[in-house]
């Protein structure tokens, strides 16, 4: 092969965007994969029912009403910072928002643990829902964390007036996050229609 | 194209980086603190909630609560905690994405975002857990000299084979990609770093603290459970299998950031001309390799999870007493599993394509259909997880489907063989040591290929499964193919990334007698196993002691090998130092365009690139372009 030099001592400012941009379609993959053995746990326990114990003894059922609470929260904030991270006056407030109801999603998903009228061990389905509900809060946690250093990066940008800040690469950077949680909050939802309705 | 040092003084670093500071010293002080910490804190919360943990009499919760915080302590000591908490605060992160030419030894001890250097800490920390799991390769050797004298006992000797399989088949999947892809990947698309620098020397630090979790299991009882840690034996296992569960999770994610990694670099940071058609073959096998780690590695970490949940939550995915399955941790092991198998094997392809027209003078033969084969390999490894489980009691009607898919992947498998025979024809071959290391690599391959067929056959399988025969067959493909590879690799490009050349002559020495030996190890076992013998067994039937002594001294030879292999590399680099030419292969690949040792900063300017990447016998490069050698090779 033969190359020869650009003239450029610089990368291309656009190799960092699409980097912030791939790594999270990626990362969204990775997800996928992670989410989706929960999913085959799910359909194959209850499947296979060993012994009649998908759900041992009675009241093996989560509240309804909490679940669609739960969820209602995680769409909101999957959507508010998606629709915020394209809109540069309202990114900020946006995101703080999205937090904030990220943070009331995982608070209700520990009342509904308090309130359940079973444990891990009754069956199958009591198995898969504590373990996908748990790694889905930890999950959430970890986009908590992406979406505060996302907007935070940002308001202390702006806050300096974007002086020796590369402010498309923060809002890219948003964007990215955005495009995450938003997935991620999309696989929730089939998470608890799986958990709460089927 | 030319290359020289970046003349940007040196600068002092954020960090601080003295002996106190964030490195490895420090990380250890606060790996064990963190475990001391975090193993009290499970003891309160077992205590607490002793009705649900009880029911194993071990505490899994101390122990797992333990590992993670001395991963935690491990990481913070090495200054990976500073990152996050400045940048939750709105600062920009502290650590450079470039780093600057340093002299001294302590750069190879800490975090670091120059990825020459985070691919030779790579190369040290897996060389050293390969040689813990090769001994404990001698070790099995040595118990099976005797049918019937035991040096240990069948709970050690199990230990020995899980500790040996999870050792090889969780660290080696970095075993290419990170000490070679990390060093060429950016070399070869001509940009100066990866995409993310900091989670690049992230998944080095995470494996090597896997690497530790894995040899800890000595302290709690081992695991018998073998590589695969099959369930319903692990639901029984002692809290040694704790240390399985660490080191897997922490190996899974390491993966699965590796491969994130490497496969955005190439997508998003190559430089102007390196348009997909012309992206070296090694880089495309890391594409292909990285697809399986982004999207089969966090399958494991979930189904690592639950096993973890199950022995210290009280879920009970594996226990079918309380409805569960234990064939539902075999399906998910292998849905990941079998993508691993070629997370190990496809990077040895792309060493060996990219080689092997250097030392032809031929262009690569086929270069678009070894692509296809390479991609093809990884796309059709999601399909096959389930001949693994044959003779597990599954559905009959699976078995037809499963057992075509399996034999499908041989077609993409072939592609890379017919490039790798097309290429060979004809050329003007020359037989240094890491084309040597090649030719032995495809007559490994090919036999561990073809071993693969019978297992792929269902009513060969349901003989042969269980057997020697099997462990010679992966071992076959994934020693003969990867380890093969690597050694190829190591001499090829050894000497540019370390700056001094290895003495060929040893190297020779070194290929024919890894060669003999490996197959005089390997080839016996097929018929060990069609003889009968199953693995995981400490004893076996007296009429094969003569085959399993022959296998055992084979297998220390074949250990010596790599000793001589160890003594090249200390006698070259750290006694004779003889300085490594720039191109002493006359490659025409851009990394033997630079100088040696490569610069930190790679490249004075961003190259562009032209023409073909193989151009060997072909008219020399339009005037101008680099490198200026006289002559068509």
């Amino acid at each position: 092969m033969d190359a020869v030099s650009s003239g450029y001592q610089q990368e291309p400012h656009q190799w960092r965007l699409r980097s912030l941009s791939a790594g999270a379609k990626m990362w969204c993959g990775s997800t996928s994969g992670f989410m989706g053995a929960f999913l085959f746990a799910y359909f194959y326990l209850l499947a296979l029912d060993p012994n009649h114990s998908w759900k041992i003894g009675k009241n093996v059922n989560p509240s309804g009403g909490l679940g669609v609470a739960i969820m209602a929260v995680f769409v909101l904030s999957g959507l508010l910072l998606w629709l915020g991270s394209r809109r540069p006056a309202d990114e900020i407030t946006t995101g703080v928002v999205a937090i904030v109801l990220a943070v009331v999603g995982i608070a209700l998903q520990f009342v509904d643990y308090g309130v359940l009228g079973f444990g891990p061990y009754r069956g199958g389905y009591a198995s898969v829902f504590y373990g996908w509900t748990a790694v889905f809060t930890l999950g959430a946690l970890g986009g908590i964390y992406w979406m505060e250093t996302s907007v935070a990066a940002l308001w202390r940008a702006r806050k300096n007036g974007f002086a020796d800040t590369d402010e498309e690469l923060l809002r890219v950077g948003l964007q990215s996050c955005a495009l995450w949680w938003s997935y991620y909050v999309a696989l929730g939802v089939l998470m608890y229609v799986v958990l709460y309705l089927v | 194209m030319t290359a020289t040092a970046n003349r940007v003084p040196a600068q002092s670093p954020a960090r601080q980086r003295g002996l106190l500071g964030f490195n490895m010293l420090t990380g250890i002080i606060l790996g064990v603190v963190g475990w001391w910490v975090f193993y009290l804190l499970g003891g309160l919360i077992q205590g607490y909630t002793n009705h649900g943990f009880s029911q194993t009499g071990q505490n899994d919760v101390q122990i797992m609560l333990g590992y993670l915080g001395g991963v935690i302590g491990f990481l913070g000591g090495l200054g990976f905690l500073n990152y996050p908490i400045q940048r939750m605060m709105g600062y920009p992160p502290n650590i450079p994405d470039h780093e600057v030419e340093e002299p001294g030894l302590g750069k190879y001890f800490r975090l670091t975002t120059d990825h020459k250097v985070v691919s030779q800490q790579y190369f040290v920390g897996i060389a050293f857990f390969f040689f813990v799991g090769g001994l404990n390769a001698m070790l099995i050797r040595t118990e099976l000299l005797s049918p019937t004298t035991h040096v240990f006992g069948a709970q050690q000797y199990l230990t020995l084979v899980g500790v040996h399989g999870s050792m090889m088949m969780g660290m080696m999947t970095s075993g290419v990609l990170g000490p070679f892809a990390n060093w060429l990947v950016p070399l070869m698309i001509g940009s100066r770093r990866m995409a993310f620098p900091r989670m690049e020397s992230l998944t080095f630090w995470l494996l090597m603290a896997a690497g530790v979790v894995l040899i800890t299991t000595v302290f709690f009882g081992g695991f018998q459970t073998g590589w695969t840690g099959y369930e319903p034996l692990a639901n029984q296992g002692t809290a040694g299998y704790d240390a399985y569960l660490g080191f897997f999770g922490l190996v899974s994610i390491s993966m699965t950031l590796l491969g994130l990694n490497l496969a955005v670099t190439i997508a998003t940071m190559r430089a102007p001309g390196m348009t997909w058609s012309r992206l070296p073959i090694f880089c495309w096998s890391v594409v292909a390799t990285a697809a399986l780690m982004v999207l089969a590695a966090p399958m494991l970490t979930a189904t690592l999870l639950m096993g973890i949940s199950d022995r210290t939550l009280y879920t009970a995915f594996f226990d079918p007493g309380l409805g569960g399955s234990a064939y539902l941790w075999q399906n998910l092991f292998w849905v990941f599993g079998h993508p691993e198998v070629y997370v190990l094997a496809i990077p040895g392809f792309g060493i060996v394509l990219e080689i092997l027209p250097v030392f032809a003078r031929k262009p690569l033969w086929g270069y678009k259909i070894a692509v296809s084969g390479m991609l093809g390999v990884a796309i059709f490894s999601f399909f096959v997880w389930q001949h693994h489980l044959f003779v597990s009691g599954m559905n009959a009607d699976l078995r037809p489907f499963y057992m075509l898919s399996t034999e499908i992947i041989s077609l993409p498998t072939g592609f890379t063989f017919l490039a790798f025979m097309a290429t060979l024809w004809r050329g003007r071959i020359r037989l240094t040591v890491p084309m040597l290391f090649c030719l032995g690599w495809a007559f490994n391959f090919l036999f561990g290929g073809i071993s693969g067929v019978f297992n792929s056959d269902t009513p060969s399988d349901v003989t042969t499964h269980g057997s020697f025969f099997v462990m010679a067959h992966f071992h076959y493909t994934i020693m003969g193919g990867l380890l093969f590879s690597v050694m190829a690799a190591m001499y090829y490009w050894g000497p540019k990334m370390f700056g001094y050349k290895l003495n060929e002559r040893l190297g020779k020495i070194h290929f024919w007698v890894m060669f003999l030996a490996f197959n005089s190890t390997f080839g016996p076992l097929f018929a060990v196993g069609f003889l009968g013998m199953p693995r995981r067994v400490v004893t076996y039937a007296t009429n094969l002691t003569g085959l399993n002594d022959w296998v055992s001294v084979s297998a220390y030879v074949l250990g010596l090998s790599l000793l001589l292999f160890l003594f090249n590399m200390v006698y070259s680099w750290m006694y004779k130092r003889i300085p490594a030419e720039d191109n002493p292969w006359h490659s025409r690949s851009i990394e033997f365009q630079l100088p040696t040792p490569v610069p930190a900063q790679d490249f004075d300017e961003i190259p562009v690139f032209s023409g073909d990447p193989y151009p060997y016998g072909e008219a020399l490069a339009p005037a101008g372009a680099e490198p200026a050698t006289a002559g068509a090779y």
